[in-house]
């Protein structure tokens, strides 16, 4: 589905994209879903089940959309890591420029 | 306890505890920054 | 009172020391550094941090107050605990941006987004008021303790916030934060287990859920099986309007940071996860876990409530969940459930003593008072400010019944204002520290006007909450748009340093060219 990207290089995964604003919609409807499906599935109500399942697809869905691109910033912002760590314990120090 | 200082204690301490917190960064940063220039001069002399 | 057999007591005495002693166990990796005692080393997979922002998130009160707004509004109850919701954009936006900056504390983080004087003032300010929060909360969680224990055994209700508090700390002051999540990983297990077993064999009590349906529909309250059981746009019990702006406020606010005050917790949890990647999952799952559990409680209160449907004190329905465990298990199981109890209290008396010191140590003693200070006395000080919290927490509990009401009410006021500029620092590259510093500032004095003293002079009516809020907002904003614009930006090259290690969301344009042009990007 080329609408979704599932590769990226890492100047591309740090932008804002398409993927993160349905990641950023599909989320809260993900946890309605999961809350009000749960409690209605345990009062044993179709309906509850019916809810339920559609928040365990939102969260599938959303997982599928965004974690590919997590995974290339989180990747490319490690070997950065270093370096930034660094530059905070200096900066609590007060020994970065003023 | 009576009544105003029940309201006085409940509504300023998380305030007074903040605003401690502001004093200190503030004196901190004067003493940093002050210091910082005064080795600045000492340096173009 | 509940009378408690050998082996409830066998339960209650072996799980405190599994409890203890497993967090002592990491007494080795706690002491090695400011970064093991506050982030365990900024290395653990999101599942462990994950567990943590579940078990933190159940605590002693919390079974109450969920009781409470479900036995009065059935399943449109669970709409109150949705505030938990911020998590949901915030694990994809301001967790990724935040966990990029690395800082220990929010307070810290206020020196990576702003600049100069302001920037620290918003540093220290956030650090002291954070100090005060945790300590609170520990004093009104350890009562809650206290009162059920009172409620159980008939203590004078300091001594169960005292003793599980002090067995606490003594993890929490060998290992730190490392103590904090190795506990709180095996407390949420134990935790939601007995979430589990305790909500079924009250529904089981109740006659079980067909059963609880039917006894609904007979006494005419129905209704509450229906999360969406609105009252009208505007007036009675549950309000189109209040649900609307609820919702807004938890789930835009994850745009922001600490527009909600569980954000300031959360943060040390994502700092700890040792990715970008795992700090995102870390709270996205923990949050899920947490709103799922709500809605098992849900269902149990309403087995609760066709048991005892005409209490009218709220102190009597909020004990709902608690009766049915302590009603309904038998000997042998009690001691499994107070056991339980302790690990859903102790495990949020861990995080916030851990949360206290971190504010103390690294921002107001190692920034701003000991700036050489090496590892061992980091840890050190570490420690003494535990130590300083839980003796705090003790004096707080002592005078909590008294203080509580205008407490919570000067907490409300302060957070509700600063709403809006939570998000604006994180999507706003204009949006400078003079101007975050007025927003807190204008809010102390406007939401004492309009929660309290305009209303007590007839000047405006008394409003409802979520009105409040929005009058909140607009007159916040009429004092930090203008500061915003009429003090300088934040300077440039401090501006393009953090973009390119954060890279937020939002209007950057400005910051986002001028990195362009020195080819950083």
């Amino acid at each position: 589905m080329a609408f979704i990207r599932r590769q990226w290089t890492p100047r591309e995964a740090d932008e804002w994209t398409r993927e993160d604003w349905i990641a950023i919609v599909l989320s809260p409807f993900a946890y309605a879903a999961l809350m009000v499906g749960t409690a209605l599935s345990v009062m044993l109500m179709p309906v509850g089940y019916v809810i339920l399942a559609a928040g365990v697809v939102l969260t599938l869905v959303m997982h599928w959309v965004i974690n590919p691109k997590l995974s290339t910033v989180s990747d490319e912002y490690e070997k950065k890591q270093k370096a930034y760590l660094e530059e905070l314990e200096r900066q609590v120090k007060w020994e970065d420029e003023p | 306890m009576n009544e105003g200082l029940k309201m006085l204690m409940g509504m300023s301490l998380a305030y007074v505890t903040s605003f401690a917190g502001l004093i200190l960064a503030w004196y901190a940063y004067r003493k940093r920054i002050r210091g910082r220039s005064g080795d600045k001069k000492e340096d173009d002399r | 009172m509940v009378v408690l057999s050998f082996l409830d007591w066998f339960w209650i005495v072996a799980f405190l020391l599994l409890m203890v002693g497993s967090g002592i166990l990491f007494y080795r990796l706690g002491k090695r550094s400011e970064a093991d005692f506050f982030l365990a080393g900024r290395g653990l997979p999101w599942w462990l941090p994950a567990s943590s922002v579940y078990a933190t998130h159940t605590a002693t009160d919390t079974p109450m107050w969920v009781s409470g707004v479900i036995y009065k509004h059935g399943l449109a109850g669970l709409w109150y605990t949705f505030f938990s919701a911020w998590c949901a954009i915030s694990a994809f936006v301001s967790a990724r941006i935040f966990r990029r900056s690395l800082a220990y504390t929010q307070a810290e983080w206020q020196t990576l987004r702003f600049g100069g004087l302001p920037s620290h003032l918003l540093r220290g300010w956030t650090a002291g008021w954070q100090v005060f929060m945790n300590m609170f909360i520990l004093g009104w969680v350890g009562i809650a303790m206290g009162k059920i224990c009172h409620y159980l055994f008939g203590w004078h209700p300091f001594v169960g916030l005292m003793v599980f508090s002090a067995a606490c700390a003594v993890y929490v002051l060998a290992a730190g934060y490392w103590g904090v999540v190795m506990a709180d990983f095996q407390q949420g297990i134990i935790a939601f287990v007995a979430i589990l077993i305790v909500s079924f064999w009250g529904i089981a009590a109740a006659g079980g859920p067909a059963a609880i349906v039917t006894k609904l529909e007979a006494l005419g309250q129905a209704h509450r099986l229906n999360p969406f059981a609105f009252t009208g746009w505007f007036g009675g019990d549950f309000p189109i309007a209040w649900f609307l702006t609820m919702v807004v406020i938890a789930v835009i606010g994850g745009f922001g940071m600490g527009t909600s005050i569980d954000w300031y917790a959360e943060a040390q949890r994502i700092q700890s996860a040792r990715s970008v990647k795992d700090a995102a999952w870390c709270i996205w799952s923990g949050t899920a876990l947490v709103l799922m559990r709500n809605a098992i409680w849900g269902a149990a209160v309403l087995g609760f409530f066709v048991l005892y449907p005409d209490l009218t004190e709220v102190k009597d329905y909020e004990m709902a969940w608690f009766r049915l465990g302590f009603d309904n298990l038998p000997a042998g199981m009690l001691g499994f459930f107070f056991a339980a109890i302790v690990a859903i209290h102790i495990s949020t008396i861990s995080t916030h003593l851990n949360l206290g010191a971190v504010y103390m140590t690294r921002d107001l003693y190692h920034h701003y008072l000991r700036p050489e200070a090496d590892e061992r006395q980091l840890v050190w000080v570490g420690r003494l400010s535990t130590l300083l919290l839980l003796l705090g927490s003790f004096v707080f509990g002592s005078i909590m019944e008294n203080i509580t009401e205008w407490l919570i009410f000067a907490l409300w006021i302060m957070a509700a204002g600063v709403w809006l500029p939570n998000i604006l620092q994180v999507v706003w590259w204009r949006f400078n520290g003079w101007a975050y510093l007025a927003s807190w500032i204008a809010n102390l004095v406007l939401s004492w006007l309009v929660v309290w003293v305009l209303p007590a002079f007839g000047v405006i009516p008394a409003l409802q909450d979520y009105q409040q809020f929005w009058l909140l907002m607009v007159l916040g904003a009429l004092v930090y748009v203008p500061v915003t614009f009429l003090t300088k930006p934040e300077d440039m090259k401090h501006l393009v340093k953090y973009y390119v290690m954060s890279r937020p969301i939002g209007w950057w344009g400005p910051v986002r060219r001028e990195a362009e042009k020195l080819g950083l990007l």
